[in-house]
């Protein structure tokens, strides 16, 4: 059961709510006018600056479980919930700044599907895509359904109207403006949630009289909630499993090979602009953990009355901020969610229109694809909000195509690293790899192995099936490998002498 | 598994050192590349020395 707010709304909440919404209407209305083909669409024309992207990766990244789970998992087991935003992400953002965006932009790629369809063959790129874009509309729908659970929480709103209202802000500024609209809003969006979150750092502070005490506190009645690290036998984050499983296989897979993530990179200016996006993506991501995992231990310090650790942030807003700033930190939430459905819809749109119909379909007319894209858009928000009321009802399913993600992540890193610092990887390989990798993955998962050890297993399993496989098979096609794999800084070096 | 959780935290610091490491070999004109100018400044190996930086802090104090 969510914490009920019950008492009316302050003015002032509602005066912040209303004043954002127009806000993030009124851009996606002017971002609008700039977008003359499907390249201003997907990509912006080219024209992000890094903060704008650097932001717009956070806002994208923090999506529908980061307030809600992370605060309550944070509730549960401490400071160790934070490893998903330092060890299970910076390292990784970093290679993808220095390393993987300089390739895709050296590539001239619109997506990571196409990428991989350039260095092993088309049907690579389409198997990419489509499970990438299967996962993306479940999470849009799990995304817009915690939104109107939220609303109803706080609003007393019927959750269909909840839905329809969010579908409708977010579809108004997407589909009009494409990603420069989505990469402004997400980039407001993110000021947002930090405003809100520094907040609730302060007044928690204040409230526990100090931070020396909040530690006392905290630490006396559950010891290890200031240890970065679980002992190697916990059940749910056991640290070996913590650094090989995410810091290894899963953090490099989301922030070097998710689509939602680097489109934006690839919507930059120029390749400065890309790389140091993520870098400043990266900087932000370091103080994540005071929006989403201090207000988790807050709620433990202060003996929150709730009956389930993922009532821990809304019982937070309720007690501890006045209003106001509970108005605003409501808007966070909202703004969180909205970030990741606007990206999510428009990276799934991008890889229909090109990964899979420019692939499939013979002839296709490509100066369709703006409005195609634009008409994918809306098909695919109206497909979420078809599909967010039954994702109560559905229980498991969106856990289960998560699973199912993550069973993929370990083969499909070790085609992009092998693909991208090697020539030797073959499609064929890849492509044998790829089925072998996760049905090892499945096995071992079905024998009650840690997610994060099945994760590492299944990575290991593909290197080296990629590697040896590719030794008796020929590539199908001859890729452009001075494009499309990484050169040694050494070698560049004496290219450019 | 009777791993002492402190090596965790080593594993982190040593891992972190050596990414810094790395982003110290890429040359300059590399990390340059496109840039409007060659302010000090737009040296994002720098930055990536900063968030190192604060990973070491951190594991360091939630040991």
């Amino acid at each position: 059961m969510p914490v009920s707010f019950g008492a009316p709304l302050h003015p002032l909440d509602l005066a912040i709510i209303v004043g954002y919404l127009a806000i993030i209407i009124f851009v996606g209305i002017r971002m609008s006018g700039r977008v003359k083909t499907a390249h201003d669409f997907f990509l912006a024309g080219r024209s992000l600056g890094f903060w704008i992207i650097g932001l717009s990766i956070i806002g994208t990244n923090i999506g529908a479980d980061s307030y809600i789970g992370a605060s309550g998992n944070a509730y549960l087991v401490g400071i160790a919930q934070a490893n998903f935003e330092w060890i299970g992400a910076i390292p990784a953002m970093i290679m993808a700044a220095l390393v993987f965006i300089p390739l895709y932009w050296k590539a001239g790629v619109y997506s990571i599907p196409e990428y991989l369809g350039l260095r092993y063959n088309q049907a690579v790129r389409v198997t990419a895509a489509l499970i990438t874009c299967v996962v993306a509309v479940f999470a849009i729908a799990v995304a817009l359904w915690a939104i109107a659970i939220t609303l109803e929480t706080y609003l007393g709103w019927p959750t269909w109207v909840g839905i329809l209202v969010t579908g409708t802000v977010v579809g108004a500024y997407s589909v009009a403006g494409g990603l420069a609209a989505v990469a402004f809003t997400d980039s407001l969006q993110v000021s947002i949630m930090f405003i809100g979150g520094l907040v609730i750092v302060w007044l928690g502070i204040s409230e526990t009289d100090g931070f020396d005490n909040f530690a006392a506190t905290l630490t006396h009645e559950n010891p290890n909630h200031l240890q970065a690290y679980l002992p190697a036998d916990h059940e749910s984050f056991p640290w070996p499993g913590v650094i090989l499983g995410l810091g290894v296989v899963l953090s490099p897979a989301y922030w070097c090979a998710g689509q939602a993530i680097l489109q934006r990179s690839l919507g930059a200016k120029t390749q400065w602009d890309a790389s140091a996006g993520m870098m400043f993506a990266a900087l932000a991501k370091t103080f994540v953990p005071l929006l989403v995992v201090f207000p988790g231990m807050l709620a433990l310090v202060m003996h929150a009355d709730i009956e389930f650790p993922d009532q821990a942030m809304a019982w937070v807003i309720k007690n501890v901020l006045p209003p106001g700033i509970s108005g605003l930190m409501f808007i966070a939430i909202i703004a969180a969610l909205q970030s990741s459905i606007d990206s999510g819809i428009n990276s799934t749109s991008l890889m229909i229109t090109r990964d899979i119909r420019h692939v499939l379909l013979k002839n296709v007319d490509k100066s369709k694809d703006l409005i195609v894209g634009r008409y994918l858009t809306l098909v695919l928000l109206l497909a979420a909000m078809a599909t967010a009321p039954l994702i109560s009802k559905m229980g498991g399913i969106y856990e289960f195509v998560q699973t199912m993600l993550s069973l993929f992540q370990g083969p499909m890193l070790a085609l992009l690293l092998l693909g991208a610092f090697t020539r030797r990887a073959t499609a064929t390989a890849g492509l044998w790899t790829l089925i072998t990798g996760v049905m090892l993955a499945t096995i071992v998962l079905t024998l009650g192995v840690n997610m994060l050890y099945v994760a590492f297993a299944s990575f290991i399993y593909s290197l080296i099936a990629l590697w040896t496989i590719s030794g008796f098979t020929q590539p199908e096609i001859h890729p452009d490998y001075d494009k499309l794999t990484y050169v040694p800084w050494w070698r560049q070096q004496q290219e450019l002498v | 598994m009777d791993l002492p959780t402190a090596w965790a935290n080593y594993v982190s610091i040593v891992g972190f050192l050596f990414v810094a490491l790395v982003v110290w070999a890429i040359p300059r004109r590399l990390i340059y590349k496109d840039a409007p100018d060659h302010a000090a400044w737009r040296d994002i190996r720098i930055w990536a020395s900063v968030l190192v930086s604060i990973q070491l802090v951190l594991y360091l104090v939630f040991t």
